[in-house]
Order: C-alpha cells, then sequence, then structure tokens
C-alpha cells in the first residue's frame, strides 16, 4: 500500500512500478494477458429462455407442489428411524458419483460401520412460509467420533430468507488442506446430494428444490481431496441429523 | 473494504461505491428485466471463461447454471466487494470444477478406451488466473479513454507518474488523479475474485 506520505509529496516520482504489491502484481498480471483473454464468444442463442424457463419452474413448483418443502408443517414431520450407531461411511467398496447438475444425486448402497456420540454441529435449516417464519428444521450432529472428525465446536444460526436456507456455522475454521465439501444424505445411505465444495466464508446454501429434509436428513461434511474423483470420499469430519423443530 | 490506494488518509473516501453501476445496484433486488440485462452484458464474459475450460456444449450448460445460481443468490450480491463481472467469473469457476469433478470414473475409462485423451482438470488457481486477466482486459477497455493510456503507460511500459506526464503532455497532477480512479475502478472490476 503506498503511503500518505509518498502522496503527499508532490515531487516524488511515483510510478507504477514501485513496490506496492498490489500494483505490482496487476502491473504483473497485465503482463500475462494473451490475445485468448481478450477473446470473447457469444453464447448460442436460446440461452436466455432456458435460463428463464428453470427460474420459472422454481416458482411454478414450490407454488403448486403441496410437497414442495417450504410448505413442510413442523407439526406434519414424521420422525426418523434411524441408527445412530450407523454413522461412518465406508466407501472403500462402492463410491458415489457427481451428476453435473447443481443437484446431485448418487443412489447406491452404502456400508456403514458403527461410531459413538458426540455434539459437534448444529445446522439451521429455515423455511419461509406464508405465515410462518421460524425455522422448521434443526440438526444436531450426535456422531463426532468419526475417524477423522473436525475437533471444532459450532452453533446453529437460522436465517429466514424468502427460500429454504441451510446455515452453518463453526466454531473454528474448517480444515483447509484440502476442499471441504457439503452433503445431504438419507439416514440408509440409499441416495446423497452434494451441495458441492463449501468455500471460504461460504455458510449458507440454498437447500436444493425437490429434496425433502425429511428425506434427506443427514448433513454431512467431508474432506475431499484434489484428486479427480467426484466421489464421496468416505473421510467425513462432521455429520449432523435434520430434526422438526 | 480496502480504502483507496492513493489518497491520503486524511482525504481518503469510502470507495465502496467507486464503479458501482445502475444495474449491479439494482440486481439483488432486480426483477426479470434485470436478469436480462445482466444476461446481455455479461452472458458473453461467462461463456467465453467457459471456452477456455471446456468445449461449447458444456460452455452453454455450464454458463446456464451460472446464471440460474446468481439470480437464485442474488441477495448475496454485494456491490461494495466489487462487480458483478468477478462475481459471476466466481460463480463460473466453481461451476466449471463442479463440471469436471461430475467426470466419472467411467466416463474417463470410456476415454481411454476411445484413446481419447480425457480433459484436463484445470486448477481453482488457474481458473482464477484466467478469470483475472479477462476481468482485467474488460476493466481497462471501461475506463476513459484518457485513463486507459495512463493505466496503459503505467502497467505495460512500467512508467512513472513523471514519465507518462513528459510522454503524453499530460499535468503530472492529473496523470497521479487518473491513475488513483482508474485503480479505484479496476479494484472494483477484479473485486470478488481479487480477493
Amino acid at each position: 500500500m503506498i503511503s500518505g506520505e509518498a502522496w503527499n509529496d508532490s515531487d516524488t516520482d511515483w510510478g507504477i512500478s514501485m513496490d506496492d504489491p498490489e500494483l505490482k502484481e496487476w502491473a504483473s498480471l497485465s503482463h500475462s494477458i494473451t490475445e485468448a483473454d481478450r477473446v470473447r464468444h457469444t453464447p448460442p442463442s436460446g440461452l436466455l429462455d432456458n435460463i428463464l424457463a428453470a427460474l420459472e419452474d422454481d416458482a411454478s413448483g414450490s407454488a403448486t407442489d403441496p410437497g414442495a418443502s417450504r410448505e413442510t408443517d413442523a407439526a406434519s414431520v414424521t420422525p426418523r428411524n434411524t441408527d445412530e450407531s450407523k454413522t461412518v461411511i465406508d466407501l472403500d467398496q462402492q463410491r458415489f458419483r457427481r451428476a453435473p447438475s447443481a443437484i446431485r444425486h448418487r443412489r447406491r448402497q452404502l456400508l456403514l460401520t458403527g461410531v459413538a456420540a458426540g455434539l459437534a454441529l448444529v445446522v439451521g435449516l429455515s423455511f419461509l412460509s406464508d405465515d410462518d417464519a421460524t425455522p422448521t428444521f434443526v440438526a444436531e450432529a450426535t456422531n463426532n467420533e468419526l475417524p477423522e472428525a473436525f475437533g471444532g465446536a459450532a452453533t446453529a444460526i437460522v436465517s429466514v430468507d424468502d427460500s429454504p436456507t441451510l446455515v452453518l456455522t463453526f466454531s473454528e475454521e474448517l480444515p483447509s488442506e484440502d476442499p471441504v465439501e457439503l452433503w445431504l444424505i438419507k439416514p440408509d445411505l440409499s441416495d446423497m446430494v452434494s451441495l458441492g465444495v463449501i468455500q471460504p466464508g461460504e455458510t449458507q446454501w440454498d437447500w436444493p428444490t425437490g429434496i425433502d429434509p425429511n428425506e434427506y436428513s443427514l448433513v454431512d461434511l467431508s474432506i475431499e481431496p484434489d484428486d479427480g474423483d467426484p466421489t464421496h470420499s468416505g473421510r467425513s469430519i462432521l455429520r449432523g441429523e435434520l430434526k422438526s423443530t | 473494504m480496502k480504502m483507496a490506494l492513493l489518497a491520503p488518509p486524511d482525504t481518503r473516501q469510502d470507495d465502496a461505491s467507486v464503479g458501482v453501476t445502475p444495474l449491479e445496484s439494482a440486481f439483488s433486488a432486480g426483477d426479470d428485466q434485470v436478469l436480462h440485462q445482466v444476461y446481455e452484458q455479461y452472458s458473453s464474459l461467462v461463456y467465453s471463461l467457459c471456452r477456455r475450460s471446456v468445449d461449447d456444449a458444456p460452455a452453454s450448460d455450464i454458463t446456464q447454471e451460472v446464471f440460474i445460481a446468481a439470480w437464485r443468490n442474488r441477495q448475496r450480491y454485494d456491490p461494495s466487494r466489487g462487480g458483478l463481472a468477478p462475481w459471476l467469473a466466481g460463480i463460473t469457476r466453481n461451476k466449471i470444477i463442479d463440471h469436471f469433478r461430475s467426470s466419472t470414473r467411467e466416463d474417463r475409462r470410456v476415454d481411454r478406451v476411445k484413446n481419447t485423451p480425457a480433459p484436463t482438470e484445470p486448477t481453482e488457481a488457474q481458473l482464477d488466473l484466467v478469470g483475472l486477466r479477462m476481468l482485467l482486459v474488460d476493466a481497462i477497455d471501461e475506463l476513459p479513454e484518457r485513463s486507459q493510456i495512463v493505466i496503459s503507460m503505467a502497467f505495460f511500459d512500467e512508467l512513472t507518474h513523471v514519465e507518462i506526464a513528459a510522454r503524453t503532455g499530460i499535468p503530472l497532477g492529473t496523470v497521479k488523479s487518473d491513475i488513483r480512479r482508474s485503480l479505484e475502478r479496476l479494484r472494483h472490476g477484479l473485486g470478488y475474485l481479487h480477493g
């Protein structure tokens, strides 16, 4: 950063080539610009129509589907029959792959091994309905003795938005050596959905359309080495189960 | 929020609004018309970014996903942190990574059987670098003509203020103020992706 003294000195022969790191970085960046960086392609026609149609489906789906999660009534949520002693996914024998779309399902059986309990993660999942702006699901992890459990405690925040939102808050930084991916998993592990790799500072996600929190009730964070393999690594560091409030 | 680079502390202005366009201000609360305008203005950048990593078909798919995700999450966009271009570029980067990760092992085996080299997954750093260079190109292009000349001489020729003033005949103070304002605009134009 350039000092005020340098700026105030009208005789200072200050130029971009001096020692300011940001300016040097940008000058260096400008030197690396290639002709390819100047090329702009025109997207195919009709793409905007597809986008508008997809967004229109969002709106119509939430408005007409009585089973849509945003309209889920807390009182109607049925308890899930989940064996909480089975929480570690053994993916050595069967791995799940990502689908290319934003919502990625996996529909293969996972093998389980037992694990004990320990509070680590609290998840706030909020649904804003017409007459009730309170969250209807909260997850509290009870299985922090995962082999690679994230050591930090976590607390819940509940955000009320105009669409269902999943919010995570951590008391400590997540491991940074490898990407950490967020998953929604059925308790019987017959299917799972990835919400993507958690970006630095990212704490909030739109709840995916068409995913029932009663069914995809396990919220899971896993270490995903940058090895080109899109499937769940099996290296879960946190897991919590959504429960109706 | 970083403060203006060149102004002294007692005269610095909050640069949160520097370079913020009316479209950027309207985006988070915008309607479909705003979406049309955003697509009109930025779809070429997003699609071109995709084309640096993938062919036209997946580039179309990813571009579509980017704008859908951006619109669904438009409340998260904060103009004080940077322009829409770098915000969209960041989403594009993530979607490109997701695209490559969606390739299954089976796909790779098929590629090997077909003796077709599987596309190489770009790293996040590589995608960011390409994105920053393209954003810098656009940001400089959007500067006023005189500022383009001044900032280009500073960046590409590494000339000092005095040298730029001598070569262009622009008063030294004007050169300095042009550079200061240009850097503020560039910072907005590369914000989000530049960090």
